[in-house]
């Protein structure tokens, strides 16, 4: 079963299918001289399944396609190619009435808290929102009471619910946006760079509190971020991206202990290690050059014009993405190595005394 | 890639040039700058002190409104006044008071002497001009040689921080250039001089982790090669420990610990320090619970008495709430300011 194969938890049935997902932009030229039409393929058949409750996290560098893909997933995008399944329904042309019903069950929680929120708005309305935009969610009328219970539970104090958005630090008004993505009781929760705009100490508790209402309301999340260490944290599996392709996914254990892909492995290596400890995958080589061009991408395998590994094989033949060492979880390499470390006896830094 | 020898046209020399090798590369004592608001006084920086030798890296740790950026603006003398008010005991560069020199001289100082790499490398360069104008205008400024000249050094510097196929793309503009890319083109004008000192405020911030990797490399192999000195200013403690000697913490505008990295970050003697360490997720494994600090960093215009992490520290006391804990040496090459440090040095 597929579900397995990529390290999913068995049983279930996926609360989110993508099969072959493909997004394509047409880029026009507006020179008269260079006139061409030129396609970015910003996702590029992405096939991958999302279990009710597990969190998954999407990895990748800037331009890989993981807000694509959270875009196609809300149908704030229209995919190119492929299916999209919510609970066993295709909502890839789902019509456009019934948007606001699928958006009651899939919503998110963006990256810049100062952007994302009306400042016009008091806090109590921006979360009542979407329980007036989604009839049946709350009584009508018990929005507001609904509003400041999910104030406290975020965290903030019910009496905030008259302030308005300014009046808030940044963490304080991701918890809002959080309150806000889970006012319509979602299933699924995208969370794009939920804690890049905020301050190290103030990113913990937004992480926490992520799981902990994952732990209460059993939601779902699929939680985009370009920090690896963000994701290892909070995610059950993980998908590594790579020029709008999926090139590894599996466990969050698997993939950060034992990954096969050289991108994978290039890419925990290129992380500074904290002070104190050993740096992870030393005898990776270091990444040179940057990501190519979505416009132009490399033939073959995208990741071959970085990797030392490449052979005329990788230029020719597109790897598929599966588990060819049968680890247990796939990746799209016609070479893949185990490369774990050796992580027993680390503990986590100035917690030595409590582990 | 070419070898190429990065002196500038003026070299090194001039400038309070001194033989004494104790005298540091800069020496700040007491430095505060102030900012006039609509909404009252911000004092953004309050009383640092610190030190940087010949050749060390120095990193500035802290996070937003800590008055990090703020600090080395001062010393670069780019604090505009008003509203800013820089006021110091001393912000000695190579023996010889900064504050002293006329706007021209200080001009002089910038680029030649102590240069600056920025966060958003995109924002720092003028997209009318393509980066070989601009690197060739810090060189003909400075040393006045020609548009020639001026180009040929261009591109070696741009070989030099390892943009490939410099010659072709000097004349590109710097929407043509990646986010990468043009930090390499900021340190190439930063080191068209060959200053002693290079300020780096949040150089990778704004970079994948991958090309991250990249340009901290090529700071210290440039660092090794023409041993200058470097002070690198980071919210990320993964990124101090890479490459930073000595690390300074600030917090509200004041150095909260100082001492050398890894043992700042291994064995920390301010709560908030250690708060920062235990806030991070780790690579190596879930934890069961991150252990965040709690709060958020105080407005610059109202910080707390006494120690302004008090009403975020879980050691707190009611001394804490009162008394302003002095910023004082707790072991060799280590201070501290919280009232409790020895304590927690010792282990209790």
């Amino acid at each position: 079963m597929e579900t397995d194969r990529q390290g999913g938890r068995q049983g279930s049935l996926p609360i989110l299918r993508l099969e072959n997902v493909s997004k394509e932009f047409q880029l026009r030229s507006r020179s008269v001289i260079t006139r061409r039409n030129a396609t970015l393929k910003a996702v590029d058949g992405v096939s991958l399944d999302v279990k009710s409750g597990e969190t998954l996290g999407v990895v990748g560098e800037s331009g890989c396609g993981k807000s694509t893909l959270a875009r196609i997933i809300l149908r704030l995008e229209d995919a190119t190619s492929g299916d999209v399944y919510f609970r066993q329904q295709n909502i890839t042309r789902l019509p456009a009435s019934r948007l606001v019903g699928l958006r009651r069950h899939i919503q998110m929680v963006f990256q810049d808290p100062f952007a994302s929120l009306d400042p016009r708005m008091t806090i109590g309305a921006i979360i009542a929102e979407p329980m007036v935009i989604h009839k049946g969610v709350v009584e009508k009328g018990e929005e507001r009471d609904s509003a400041h219970e999910l104030l406290e539970r975020v965290g903030l104090r019910r009496q905030y619910a008259e302030r308005f958005p300014h009046e808030f630090s940044g963490g304080q008004r991701q918890r809002i946006g959080i309150a806000r993505a889970l006012a319509s009781k979602p299933e699924l929760v995208i969370c794009d760079e939920p804690v890049s705009a905020l301050d190290v100490s103030v990113q913990a508790q937004i992480l926490n509190l992520l799981k902990e209402l994952q732990d209460d309301l059993g939601v779902t999340y699929i939680f985009i971020a370009h920090d690896l260490s963000v994701v290892r944290q909070i995610s059950d599996r993980v998908a590594v991206m790579y020029l709008g392709k999926i090139v590894e996914i599996g466990n969050s254990d698997e993939i950060y202990r034992n990954p096969v892909h050289p991108y994978t492995q290039s890419l925990l290596a290129a992380v500074p290690a904290n002070p104190g400890r050993p740096k992870s995958f030393q005898q990776v080589p270091k990444l040179q050059g940057e990501v190519p061009s979505p416009l132009d991408p490399p033939s073959g395998c995208h990741f071959r014009t970085r990797c030392w590994k490449a052979s005329s094989k990788c230029a020719e033949e597109r790897p598929v993405l599966m588990d060819r060492l049968h680890h247990g979880h796939p990746s799209a390499c016609h070479y893949p190595e185990s490369t774990s470390v050796d992580i027993t006896g680390i503990t986590p830094v100035g917690r030595q005394s409590d582990v | 890639m070419s070898e190429v020898d990065v002196k500038g046209p003026q070299g090194g020399k001039g400038f309070g040039s001194s033989n004494d090798e104790a005298v540091p590369l800069l020496s700040v004592v007491g430095l505060t700058v102030e900012f006039n608001t609509p909404f009252g006084l911000l004092r953004a920086v309050n009383g640092v002190d610190f030190d940087l030798a010949e050749g060390e890296t120095l990193a500035i740790l802290g996070e937003s409104g800590s008055g990090k950026s703020v600090c080395v603006q001062a010393v670069m003398g780019i604090v505009d006044s008003p509203p800013g008010r820089v006021t110091a005991r001393q912000i000695l560069y190579r023996g010889s008071e900064l504050r002293d020199l006329s706007e021209s001289e200080m001009q002089k100082i910038r680029g030649a002497q102590i240069a600056m790499v920025f966060q958003e490398p995109h924002a720092a360069l003028d997209p009318a001009f393509t980066v070989g104008q601009q690197i060739g205008e810090v060189l003909r400024v400075h040393s006045g040689c020609s548009r020639a000249v001026a180009r040929a050094r261009s591109k070696e510097l741009m070989d030099r921080v390892g943009i490939p196929s410099a010659d072709s793309r000097l004349d590109d503009y710097p929407h043509e250039f990646s986010g990468g890319m043009c930090q390499r083109v900021m340190i190439a004008m930063a080191l068209a001089l060959e200053p002693k000192l290079l300020i780096a405020d949040e150089p990778t911030t704004a970079l994948d982790v991958t090309v991250q990797a990249q340009v901290l490399e090529l700071l210290q192999d440039l660092k090794a090669e023409t041993g200058m000195g470097l002070i690198l200013i980071t919210h990320d403690v993964g990124v101090a420990a890479e490459v930073a000697d000595r690390s300074l913490v600030m917090y509200a505008g004041k150095v909260v610990e100082s001492g050398p990295t890894l043992e700042v970050f291994t064995k920390p003697t301010h709560p908030y320090a250690l708060g920062l360490i235990e806030a991070i997720p780790q690579l190596e494994g879930r934890l069961e619970k991150l252990v965040p600090i709690k709060g958020a960093p105080p407005d610059p215009r109202n910080i707390p008495g006494g120690c302004a992490f008090h009403p975020r520290c879980s050691r707190s006391v009611e001394r804490c709430g009162i008394e302003v804990p002095e910023l004082r040496s707790i072991a060799d090459g280590r201070s501290s300011a919280c009232h409790y440090a020895e304590e927690m040095f010792r282990g209790d």
